[in-house]
């Protein structure tokens, strides 16, 4: 029965996120609440609220009583693309992506009733990506990509145990849900139209990882905190693969599109196959520590690593082997430093800032439509007012992505042949609201 | 109070303000994209032009032949060797549908003991089964089509269209038009060799644009031959298979190479690298021996000395399949298996006309900073060769069987020719000079440093020994040497 409603709410939710656009490095969603998000995400060494499902498990020991946190954070993200010019006569291409805000969840229940053992659950989305860029029958990168989006929805169980007044030690669970869309064109060779259009969706199987999570804190100034996610192995089995011929009435496209589909599959209109994958999501370490210079004002620096190179390959395996394909994207594991600060302005209202230096996963080759990632910096503010038992939080985060031509030595090291050479721009807003209930 | 009431009120605004959010600049499109240099032209190789480039040998395709075309041989020394695709053919491989034997397309000739003969045949139905690479839905790398001239570089789709007769070689490697159909489009020609600019039209399924479409950075171009070729083995005749006009050759050569360089600029950016081979002359392959060999070759072959004549007054060069003709020693050779002293002359001075538009039209399409164009003399490499007085040895250019009466054994000949048994086109060892030819070029044009093929390490066996169950047709007709069949599918090499 638990087991039912579990999934119900994780489909719920996917169906409140819809894509959800990837906007720390990557395609990490480091956002899973507002006060943290105020704080640059700098979270791990205080996690003070519900949202410590995902930061710090262990700050549950240092809760008190039940709450209820429920956050909602859309994101805008924007993506631009220009081409490299090449010979004087010749056009060069530019991209835009289309004006998406994703909604992204965070709603969790936490329980300490003073004893050793504390308890509580989150729905959050720790990874997800969506990139969909405008005019996509004519969009120059659209053999690789034209609509891409990644949805993961964790639901985390925890418990943390108060070993010592100063250490908490902690365990979930964290049980993942994906979807995942990819739509591009197959184009003629010889004219350069629309052949082939490929769409790719599927729904992953449930992964259970465990979490980890320490906090420390030595006295009532400081304190020390450590979080681990581990790796996950998202498995597809019955996604679906729709390839339709979508070349223009009596264009060599549409011949182009008929023989191929017939050489393919033997249906020159549409074919309809299913998908086996496995996508591979990093394990995710976090070390904080948070100091409080006077009662009015804290700070806290995180460093977090992702083990982003588990993140080497999409293999796409179909009935028809013809069909089978690899993404390949080569990452590397990467670092992000997040600091955040805040000051209690008055007794209920607290003022927070934070600054993040988010560095890139992603290899210059692999750089696409699909995902163009780059080294950002993030700019946060915020402010959380208390009245009575609840809890209001509002919070902003700036993402500057910093332009990213995948150029060097004068030569193009685009990956495929179908990644267009030239400069990407990306930047996201990040709005969000909480709002957290003391039972 | 007063004080928290401001912060308060004040939040919203602020967070109102951030609520138009960042927005984003559009990037510059970058300019530090250079044309590519060196070892980077090595990223995408494309090669075009007749059976030389397909890897014709011993009178047809088959993949121990393909396996050491020149683009091929050059596609490993680039390192581009696992990308680089052709249309693999299975033995015994494709040589050409015969008269006398209906319904059945000949493999490969071999060297059976003591004749030339056909390896075997395949029923033209199962023709398909021998290709290898056929579920392949993209051009090949290697879209050199047997018999293709220049003027089907950029007009001919299929077989119903090419030049001068249907060539079904298209249908299986030039197969863009078949399977995906094909649009002509017109394009502007710039002034070049002496003519005004003008529009020309070509068609998107033609081997040239197929080409353009893969993108290459390093293009090889190996086509013209048959325009004299063909001429010259259907013994001179010119209402048989016209000699191309050296000036329409001019013309020709200029269109074609100007639609591959601006092509490929508008398909990639940038100017590609374009190695050509020129034309060879007629008298440089041992398809063609002087009247006082073809004596020896037919007394050898008869057991008795050869007594008959030549029809044609003034014969200088016999063509090798004439040698299948002999019933006896007294049997003359009719005129069209013998070129005049004067066709000969017709031929050296018409293909010298093509080379030199070669060179101007190269040179132009150069200086224009379209392409980056050599020309690799293979017209002087092989009459190096024919002469006897390359690095290769006096045999190079001699026939396998000239060789095989010289040396005296099968291992000997066959390392000591260059040529396959269809005499015109080389053999494995043959083909790794003439990659080391165009390798020579490309080192010079985008000064690099391609290691050569080693030709000692290349091995001609003209016996297919491998070739399970073997298969002997000496009874084909014609005298031990030569059998009738074979004799054919070497004429019908060229159309």
């Amino acid at each position: 029965m638990r087991k039912r409603i579990v999934i119900a709410a994780s489909v719920a939710l996917l169906s409140l996120t819809g894509a959800v656009a990837a906007h720390a490095t990557g395609f990490s969603i480091y956002e899973a609440g507002t006060r943290a998000t105020a704080l640059g995400c700098a979270f791990t060494a205080t996690a003070d609220d519900g949202s410590a499902i995902f930061y710090n498990p262990a700050g549950l020991s240092f809760l008190s009583g039940t709450r209820a946190d429920l956050n909602i954070m859309p994101i805008q993200p924007n993506f631009k693309f220009a081409e490299a010019q090449t010979m004087a006569s010749r056009d060069a291409a530019t991209g835009q992506s289309a004006d998406n805000t994703f909604p992204v969840p965070g709603a969790f229940v936490t329980h300490n009733d003073g004893g050793k053992f504390a308890f509580g659950f989150g729905v959050y989305a720790p990874y997800g990506l969506g990139v969909e860029w405008q005019q996509p029958d004519t969009w120059t990168g659209r053999q690789a990509n034209h609509d891409v989006g990644i949805q993961t929805v964790y639901l985390t169980p925890a418990v943390s145990y108060l070993a010592t007044e100063k250490l908490a030690v902690s365990l979930g669970l964290d049980v993942a849900s994906q979807h995942l869309v990819l739509n591009r064109y197959s184009l003629d060779p010889t004219s350069g139209g629309n052949a082939v259009h490929q769409d790719i969706e599927g729904r992953s199987n449930l992964n259970v990882t465990p979490s980890l999570g320490i906090m420390y804190r030595p006295d009532e100034k400081l304190s020390f905190g450590l979080m681990y996610h581990h790796k996950k192995t998202m498995k597809y089995e019955d996604g679906d693969l729709v390839l339709e011929n979508v070349g223009a009435a009596g264009s060599a496209a549409e011949t182009f599109g008929t023989n191929l589909m017939n050489a393919l599959v033997g249906d020159p209109d549409r074919y309809e196959a299913t998908i086996d994958s496995e996508l591979n999501l990093p394990w995710l370490l976090s070390l904080g520590a948070s100091y409080r210079f006077s009662p009015r004002f804290r700070a806290e620096v995180n460093y977090v690593r992702f083990g982003w190179s588990e993140f080497d390959a999409l293999d796409l395996n179909t009935d028809v082997a013809a069909l089978n394909q690899t993404l390949h994207f080569g990452y590397e594991d990467s670092w992000q430093l997040r600091a955040g600060a805040e000051f209690a302005a008055t007794e209920k209202l607290n003022l927070m800032a934070g600054y993040v230096r988010d560095t890139t996963p992603q290899p210059l080759e692999s750089m696409s439509p699909i995902l163009p990632d780059s080294d950002r910096n993030d700019y946060s503010l915020g402010a959380s007012y208390k009245h009575g038992k609840w809890d209001f939080n509002l919070a902003y985060m700036a993402v500057i992505g910093e332009e990213r031509t995948n150029i060097e030595n004068g030569a193009s090291v685009a990956g495929s042949a179908t990644y267009p050479t030239g400069t990407y721009a990306a930047n996201a807003n990040i709005y969000a609201l909480g709002v957290g209930y003391r039972f | 109070m007063k004080k928290t009431l401001k912060t308060i009120l004040a939040i919203p605004v602020v967070l109102a303000l951030l609520l138009t959010g960042c927005s984003l600049d559009d990037p510059d499109h970058p300019t530090d994209l250079k044309a590519p240099t060196g070892d980077r032209i090595f990223a995408n190789y494309v090669s075009i032009g007749n059976s030389l480039t397909a890897g014709f040998m011993d009178g047809g395709l088959i993949q121990s032949g393909q396996n050491d075309s020149y683009p091929y041989l050059i596609a490993q020394q680039i390192g581009f060797g696992d990308e680089f695709t052709q249309p693999w053919v299975a033995a015994p491989g494709i040589g050409s549908s015969l008269p006398s034997a209906p319904g059945q397309t000949a493999g490969v000739l071999h060297f059976d003991g003591a004749s030339i003969t056909v390896l075997d045949e395949t029923a033209s139905a199962l023709v398909p089964t021998l290709l290898l690479a056929a579920a392949q839905p993209t051009p090949y790398h290697n879209l050199g089509v047997p018999g293709a001239t220049l003027v089907d570089v950029f007009n001919t789709t299929s077989s119903a269209n090419s030049y001068p007769g249907p060539n079904p070689f298209f249908d299986f490697i030039n197969r863009y038009g078949l399977l995906y159909g094909s649009e002509e489009r017109t394009a502007t020609i710039l002034n070049m060799a002496g003519t005004a600019p003008r529009d020309v039209t070509y068609e998107t399924a033609s081997m040239g644009w197929q080409a353009i479409a893969k993108g290459p950075t390093l293009l090889t171009v190996f086509i013209g031959n048959n325009d004299a070729l063909g001429w010259a083995t259907r013994g001179g005749d010119q209402s048989v298979v016209p000699l191309t006009d050296p000036s329409t050759f001019a013309q020709q050569f200029s269109d074609m190479l100007q639609l591959l360089a601006g092509g490929l600029v508008e398909r990639t950016g940038f100017p590609p690298t374009i190695v050509i081979g020129n034309v060879a002359g007629v008298s440089s392959a041992p398809y063609f021996v002087p009247t006082a060999t073809f004596t020896q070759l037919a007394s050898g072959a008869l057991g008795v000395p050869w007594t008959g004549g030549f029809d044609e007054a003034g014969a200088s060069l016999v063509r090798f399949p004439a040698l299948s003709t002999l019933t006896g020693p007294t049997t003359d050779i009719t005129a069209e298996y013998t070129l005049t002293a004067t066709e000969v002359t017709t031929a050296t001075n018409t293909i010298a006309q093509y080379n030199g538009a070669i060179d101007l039209v190269a040179a132009g399409v150069n200086a224009s900073g379209m392409a980056i164009v050599r020309v690799v003399d293979v017209n002087a490499i092989l009459a190096d060769i024919a002469a006897g007085t390359s690095a290769y040895g006096p045999l190079a250019g001699q026939h396998f069987m000239v060789a095989l009466a010289q040396t005296g054994t099968v291992a000997a000949a066959s390392q000591a020719t260059l040529f396959s048994l269809d005499g015109l086109h080389p053999n494995n060892r043959g083909y790794a000079v003439v990659a080391n030819a165009f390798i020579e070029e490309i080192n010079d044009a985008a000064d690099t440093d391609v290691a050569d093929v080693d030709v000692a390490s290349k091995v001609w066996d003209p016996t297919y020994s491998w070739y399970s169950p073997a298969v002997t047709k000496a009874d084909d007709g014609g005298v031990a040497g030569l059998s009738a069949r074979a004799a054919a599918q070497m004429d019908a090499v060229f159309r």
